[in-house]
Parts: C-alpha cells; structure tokens; sequence
C-alpha cells in the first residue's frame, strides 16, 4: 500500500492493514525481520522472553497488562463509529469479546504446553521450539494460508469500499478459524495435534527405546556374569558338601577314646 | 319491403301504411346496428388473436389439425424437459448427500486413526515407563518396539489419508465455509458486501473490526520484545 493511501486512513484502520500484511501477529514475529538463527517466532525466540520464571516481564506479561485498555480503546472506537449502526455495532462486540477470550487462551495455552513439556523430561530448548511452532501453525498456516492471504490482495484496491470488504472478508474468516480452535481447546484441534504427534515420534519414542535397550544390555551382561558366579559357587557348595559328608564319615569310622 | 309494396297496391289504409314504414325504418337501422357490431366483434377478435397468439394459441392462418399437432408435440417436449430437470435435480443431490457422506466417512476415519495414534502414543509412553522401571526381561522391549511399530504403521496410513483428502480434513472443511458469529452468518464474500452495504456508514470503518491479529498489533511490545531479548542476552553474557 502505497503511503498516500496509508494517510488517508484513521490510526485504527492503519493498525488493521498493519496486521494485514504479515502472516504473525506483531508480538510474535519481533521488530526485525534479520534472524540469523531459525526460529518459528522470532519475537519469541526462548520463553523466557515469553514469561519469566517470577511471570513478571514478558511478551505474555505485557498482553495480560494491556487488554484491558485495548478492549476499552476498542469499544471506544465501536460507540464512536458505529452508534447510528446497531447491528454492525453488536457485531464489531462480538468480535471484539471472542478475540479478547481467544487471546486469552491461547496465552494459557502457550505456557501450559511448555510447562507440561518441561515436566515430562523435554529440554526447555525443544518445548519451547515444539510452541512456538504450534503457534506459527494456528496463525501462519491456518489463518493466514487462504482467505486471509486473499484478502491482503485488497489492501491495494484504490476503492476504498473493495478494500474494506476484502478486510472484512478477511477478518471474518479469521475468526473462524480461531472459532475452530477454541472448539478443541487449541491442543485438540488437528492441526496441533498432528505436529505433536511427529514431535513425540521424533523425540520420545526412538531415543527412549534406544537408552532403554542399552540398559536392558548392560544389565543382560550382568545377569549372565552373576549366573557364571553362581554356578561356580553352587560347584564349590556341592564340592564342600562332598567333602562333609566324607568328613563325618570318616569321624563316624574313627573311634572316640574312652575316658 | 316487397311484401309491404304488395299490400298497399292491395289497397292497405294509410294508418298501416306508416306502421309498415315506421317498422321497417327500424329493421333497417338495426340491421345497422348489427352489421356495426359484427365489424367490431370480428375486430376484437382478430385484436384478441393478435395478442393470444403470442403466448402459444394458434395464429389464424394455422391450420387447426396442425396446431392440435404442435401443441401435444410441444406438451409432450415440455414434459420430458421438466421430468429431465427434475432428475438432474435428484441426481445432483444424491451426488452431493454421497459426496458429504463419503467426506463425514474421511472424516471419522481420520478422526478414528488420530485416536489410535493417541491410544498407541499412550501404550509406548506407558511400557517406555515400565521398562524404565521394572527392566527385568527383554519381553517389555519387545512390547515396545511392537507399539512402536504398529504407530508407525498409524502415521504411514495417516499421511496416505492426509494426501487423499488435501492435507486433512480441517483443511478442507475450512474452504466451505460456513462463518457464524453471534447471530451473523457469512458464506460469502458476497454475504459480507450485501451485509456491509446496508449496515456500514457510508466510509466502511473497518478499524472497529478486531480479530486476533489486529488485536496484538496494538500490543506495545515490538519495543519491550527488543529490550527484554537484550536484558536476557546481557543476563546470559
């Protein structure tokens, strides 16, 4: 979009175009754009730019802080520009409460899923790379792939009116797919669970069985080591039983003397 | 006339004569009269013809044998083109309730192989504990590797079903779309220009429109990102 065109909009209408044009919300995808190691989400690139350990600074931190007065900036804007309009107005409100409880969500959903990778024994590095991923998923690949990838198509239209709809085209099939998400409670959804299922097929199943049949190896070798043991030992026993029995034999031959 | 003319050279009185006249003045005026009314009955007729013919009644010049032909010929046509649609009407929709059947059967068969790979997931990660536990015989490694086949056989089939279905059905069910939100339905863009159209002002505020993306665009933490990752980066130094 050319800069005559972006000076024309209002400052919420350019945050919205803003948003249009990239296949991750701001937060995740960081100031710049130069990564020089890979990452999912270079705004987030370890969890600890997430949320710290004491869940005082963070990415996280700063959406909880500020979501209530984006919710209130917002419902400002919708009473301003939508009073003569009731029912744009009620649904320019329900976006806005279903965003506010998706954004909600899927902030949870992000710690809890790295907490739960943590607990079961995965290095922070891979938890925090396995949601990261996840999370480029639910925005890059299924939000942004299709419709909303379409719509971007508009922000050039020098029709303002094409524009808008492209927009709300967009918007709307945005909300579906974070409709679709809520529904499985984002660890359920399909999408999420078939990058799961590859992560713990390339990092639980096979290194796990691989330490296992080492140890079962190791402790193999020492069963057999102790069974030849025994075995010597069980010969030895049945040797010192031989010999005992040819002792008290020899004692029973052997006269006492009398007193 | 003639017969009046009879009369009085008969010698009829002159009281009879004027009746007769009076009479037959009469009869020639409505004689008129009728000839007159023939004129314009033949003339709505024809205005009639005229104006019925056009839609599907036989034109004077037609001979009414032939457009009894015409017109069962026409019927006849007119029947097998309705009866035509109406099974291509059945047709289509057979086809379709056969096609949505087939894609909820992909569906519940995807959805079916995901909980296996789930319950097997659950069985290795059970018996992976167990051997990490209790290493006693090398039986439970051998339970191991075979869920651990099996799985990979589940993921094999997985991603045949994946291919077939265009990369799963999430992915597929999102390009019909059926969007519903609150009491709002939206299939179409078309649906969104028709419903913004008649609801929006006239300049289309679309900035009152949130959605996840440009809800976080207003989180203020490009700048907090860049000075957390230098904090955390220092910390590590």
């Amino acid at each position: 979009m050319d800069t005559r065109r972006k000076a024309s909009l209002s400052a919420d209408e350019s945050i919205v175009v803003e948003a249009f044009q990239y296949p991750e919300p701001r937060c995740f995808r960081g100031g710049s754009t130069s990564t020089v190691t890979h990452c999912w989400l270079p705004g987030v690139k370890s969890r600890e730019i997430w949320e710290n350990d004491t869940n005082t600074r963070g990415v996280k931190i700063a959406i909880r802080d500020t979501m209530e007065g984006i919710r209130y900036r917002i419902d400002a804007i919708i009473s301003q520009r939508l009073h003569q309009h009731q029912e744009a107005a009620d649904l320019a409100r329900v976006l806005l409460s279903d965003t506010v409880t998706f954004v909600t969500s899927l902030s949870s959903f992000i710690s809890t899923t790295c907490l739960n990778l943590k607990n079961a024994g995965y290095p922070e590095s891979e938890a925090w790379n396995l949601v990261c991923k996840l999370v480029y998923i639910i925005f890059a690949t299924d939000c942004f792939h299709d419709e909303r990838g379409v719509a971007t198509e508009m922000l050039d239209s020098e029709n303002h009116r094409s524009m808008s709809i492209g927009i709300l085209w967009g918007t709307f099939v945005t909300h579906h797919v974070m409709r679709e998400y809520m529904k499985y409670t984002f660890a359920d959804h399909p999408s999420i669970g078939g990058e799961y299922t590859r992560f713990l097929v390339a990092n639980a199943g096979i290194s796990k069985i691989a330490k296992a049949e080492k140890i079962i190896e190791k402790l193999s070798s020492l069963i057999s080591s102790l069974e030849k043991k025994l075995d010597q030992v069980d010969k030895k026993a049945t040797t010192a039983s031989i010999k005992a029995d040819e002792a008290i034999e020899i004692a029973k031959k052997t006269k006492r003397p009398e007193a | 006339m003639n017969v009046v003319n009879e009369e009085n050279e008969e010698g009829c009185t002159g009281d009879e004569d004027d009746k007769t006249q009076t009479l037959n003045e009469y009869l020639i005026g409505l004689t008129s009269t009728v000839e007159e009314n023939q004129a314009d009955i033949e003339r709505i007729h024809d205005q009639i013809f005229e104006s019925t013919s056009q839609f599907g009644i036989a034109p004077k010049s037609c001979p009414p044998t032939l457009w009894v032909a015409h017109m069962e010929v026409k019927g006849e046509l007119e029947e097998v083109t309705e009866s035509l649609k109406r099974k291509a009407d059945v047709s289509l929709r057979q086809q379709t309730i056969d096609l949505q059947t087939k894609l909820s059967g992909v569906e519940r068969d995807y959805a079916k192989l995901r909980k296996d790979v789930e319950v097997s997931f659950q069985e290795v990660a059970n018996e992976l504990y167990a051997v990490g536990n209790q290493v006693s015989t090398n039986s439970t490694i051998s339970i191991g590797m075979n869920s651990f086949q099996q799985l990979q056989d589940i993921d094999t089939r997985l991603n045949t079903l994946q291919k077939l279905v265009g990369g799963g059905p999430h992915k597929e069910a999102s390009k019909q779309f059926c969007i519903k939100i609150g009491k709002f339905y939206f299939n179409f863009m078309d649906d969104v220009t028709a419903w913004a159209d008649k609801h929006l002002p006239q300049d289309y505020p679309f900035g009152s429109f949130v959605d996840a993306y440009s809800f976080l665009e207003r989180v203020k933490s490009a700048r907090d990102v860049s000075e957390l990752t230098n904090a955390v980066n220092e910390g590590r130094e």
